[in-house]
């Protein structure tokens, strides 16, 4: 319920935002009936109207089913105490972080650099136990990436800058 | 059209398509047999091996790929209860009380030979109903090109799943994405705020990788994957002509029915599955024992979920417009390879069609020959853990949306999306229909400005000319039909 509400501002807010924004756009010299905005602006009116009909509907919903909420969240918040130990709750926000830091590091170090650091601290993080395992399966699989798709199927991968761009260019 | 079909099966025989084809078998059966790798993520996660590869290996890398992941998800629902892939999600209601009952064996027989019996009719309606589809779309000019756009953009009521308000959200969200960049047909800049690296759009497969992929490996990261149960040893037997005698009806009916929802853009082979085990249940003599597991109970939903699979290939060749999320990521590769699916690509490129046409069916007929050496290696891969099965998709999706434009942008967009998709999920939002967005966005949009250009500003253009008039009719009808049994529904209640 409290997502549909979050779900509901937010296109509301957003929709709006952009709505804005297509309205302040000149409209150049189109060929077109429409011109560039105008698709646009409708698909933001149909968003705004449907994150309007989300609110009002979960509000209505909610009204309804109060009481059946509040005895759900006394039930599940005794299933919150859970037994999952903090990192494992937290897992999928700590692999967010960390292709976050790996995009950015991607054009400083470079791909060789950067993704068996990625690998390692992933497969650790999921539980593959002891390190010497995770650091053998790490080089393992790097060696597969670099043969499989820089040096079989030539994809581009950024070299890095400086000494790691000089380094990148011992392998590929 | 038999030139074409020849021309498919000189292409696949060269030594160098076959191997590309088995080795894309076992791939597939695997990924669509561990649970936590979909069909669809398998395509992307291999489609940056497909740049790699002339056009006719790459698409039959992915086809191929395709087809082997849907049949392989029975496995483990019958085994473990834990469908590999969405499209095996009906098949645990029967598959998995058999092998309670002790016939495992018998459980992955009907499966197999329900599955390449459905994938092998659902090949054939492919062959024939392509061209067909086609030559008839040759005629569309813009009108009606929007029109159909409309019509599969009201499959949202479908992806929806009971709820229809987020599923417009979904598909204002993509149809929105769809729309940043430089409009195509006056240059200007929308919604780019001086970003340089967003003048050239928001590229499809970013969305797709982070919605369904990264999204998926974010959710499983919390989850315990291994199958603590040991897999007992199976002996399966396909061919019973007991069991054969009982299910051939079923099996004939789903197949039919499979193709026919298919076919609808954006419906996809796990709707096709569960439709067809509910229509088996509801014509049946034995309705009761449904759920109990019967044999009809596994050969309903995997006869259509196979066939299925292969009806979504229709209106991504003949039309351009995908059936299911994998058939839009096949999509995607399309264009990445310089190509465009629909009407022209069937005059354009015969070869590389029939080729997809005749591999497909060559995977739908060896899945009879090779699922029961595959079910006997699987219990050794089982034991793969999610440990590293996990770091490995990430690299791959990172490879993946990186390789399409050698952008580290679009890893941005990727994670983006990852997190957007993420938090959908949990909230059980329906996220096909963002994709249903993003990809029709473009086309719904220059086919409408193109259509008024013609008509100069006449907007009865759309209803005027007969083939449009009938697609936004029937789109009409998609959306009322839904709209009007959820009322009633609401006043039962």
């Amino acid at each position: 319920m409290r997502a549909n509400y979050l779900l509901a501002i937010i296109t509301i807010v957003v929709s709006a935002f952009f709505l804005v924004v297509a309205f302040q756009m000149p409209e150049t010299n189109s060929t077109t009936t429409i011109g560039p905005m105008g698709w646009p602006i409708m698909i933001l009116l149909f968003s705004l109207v449907m994150g309007v009909l989300l609110l009002l509907n979960t509000w209505l919903k909610g009204r309804k089913k109060t009481e059946l909420i509040y005895n759900d969240i006394q039930s599940s918040d005794k299933n919150e105490v859970t037994k999952e130990k903090f990192h494992v709750k937290n897992r999928h926000f700590y692999i967010l972080v960390s292709i976050a830091i790996y995009v950015l590091l991607l054009p400083i170090l470079g791909f060789i650099i950067v993704t068996p650091f990625l690998f390692f601290f992933l497969a650790w993080l999921l539980g593959m136990g002891r390190l010497l395992k995770v650091a053998a399966i790490t080089i393992v699989s790097n060696i597969v990436f670099v043969v499989l798709f820089i040096h079989l199927l030539g994809i581009p991968f950024p070299r890095g800058i400086g000494i790691f761009r000089s380094l990148s260019f011992l392998i590929y | 059209m038999l030139e074409g079909i020849l021309m498919g099966i000189d292409n696949l025989f060269e030594p160098l398509h076959i191997l590309i084809l088995l080795l894309a078998m076992m791939i597939g059966f695997l990924g669509g047999a561990l649970p936590g790798i979909s069909g669809t993520m398998l395509v992307i996660i291999l489609l940056p091996v497909s740049y790699g590869l002339d056009t006719i290996s790459a698409f039959i890398l992915l086809t191929t790929i395709y087809a082997a992941s849907v049949f392989s998800g029975l496995i483990s629902a019958i085994l473990f209860r834990t469908p590999g892939t969405p499209e095996a999600v009906a098949t645990v209601f029967d598959g998995y009380p058999m092998t309670e009952k002790g016939k495992p064996g018998q459980a992955l027989g009907i499966g197999i030979l329900s599955s390449a019996t459905g994938g092998v009719i659902g090949t054939l309606f492919l062959i024939f109903l392509t061209p067909i589809l086609a030559s008839f779309a040759l005629n569309f000019s813009s009108p009606e090109y929007f029109a159909l756009a409309i019509l599969g953009l009201t499959v949202v009521a479908s992806l929806s799943s009971g709820n229809l308000i987020q599923g417009f959200i979904g598909v204002g969200l993509g149809l929105f994405v769809a729309t940043i960049g430089m409009d195509p047909l006056s240059g200007t800049e929308r919604f780019t705020f001086g970003t340089l690296e967003l003048i050239g759009g928001i590229d499809l497969i970013p969305v797709l990788i982070g919605l369904f992929a990264i999204s998926e490996v974010l959710r499983k990261s919390k989850q315990d994957h291994t199958i603590e149960k040991e897999m007992q040893k199976v002996k399966t037997k396909v061919f019973d002509s007991g069991i054969i005698n009982r299910i051939k009806n079923t099996i004939f009916r789903s197949a039919i029915l499979g193709i026919s929802i298919g076919i609808l853009p954006g419906v996809g082979a796990t709707t096709a599955a569960m439709i067809s085990y509910s229509e088996a249940a509801r014509w049946s003599k034995n309705k009761d024992e449904f759920g109990t597991g019967i044999p009809e109970g596994i050969a309903a939903p995997e006869a259509a979920n196979n066939a299925g699979a292969m009806g979504a290939m229709v209106p991504l060749l003949a039309l351009g417009i995908p059936g299911s999320a994998t058939t839009a990521v096949i999509l995607g590769a399309f264009v990445l390879h310089g190509l465009q699916p629909g009407p022209m690509l069937m005059t354009d490129e015969p070869g590389l069609v029939y080729t997809i046409f005749i591999s497909l069916l060559a995977v739908n007929i060896l899945i009879i020959v090779f699922a029961n050496p595959f079910i006997r290696m699987f219990s050794k891969i089982m034991k793969v853990p999610y440990s590293a099965l996990g770091p490995a998709i990430i690299i791959f999706c990172i490879i993946g949306t990186f390789a399409v434009r050698n952008s580290v942008f679009d890893i941005w967009v990727m994670l983006i999306f990852g997190i957007i998709g993420y938090y959908l999920d949990r909230m059980k939002f329906p996220l096909a229909t963002i994709i249903l967005g993003v990809v029709l966005g473009p086309i719904a949009e220059e086919e409408f400005r193109r259509a008024l250009q013609m008509s100069q500003g006449d907007i009865s253009i759309f209803f005027t000319r007969p083939i449009s008039g009938v697609l936004l009719g029937l789109a009409l009808l998609a959306f009322i039909i839904p709209l009007v049994n959820r009322i009633k529904k609401y006043k039962k209640a």
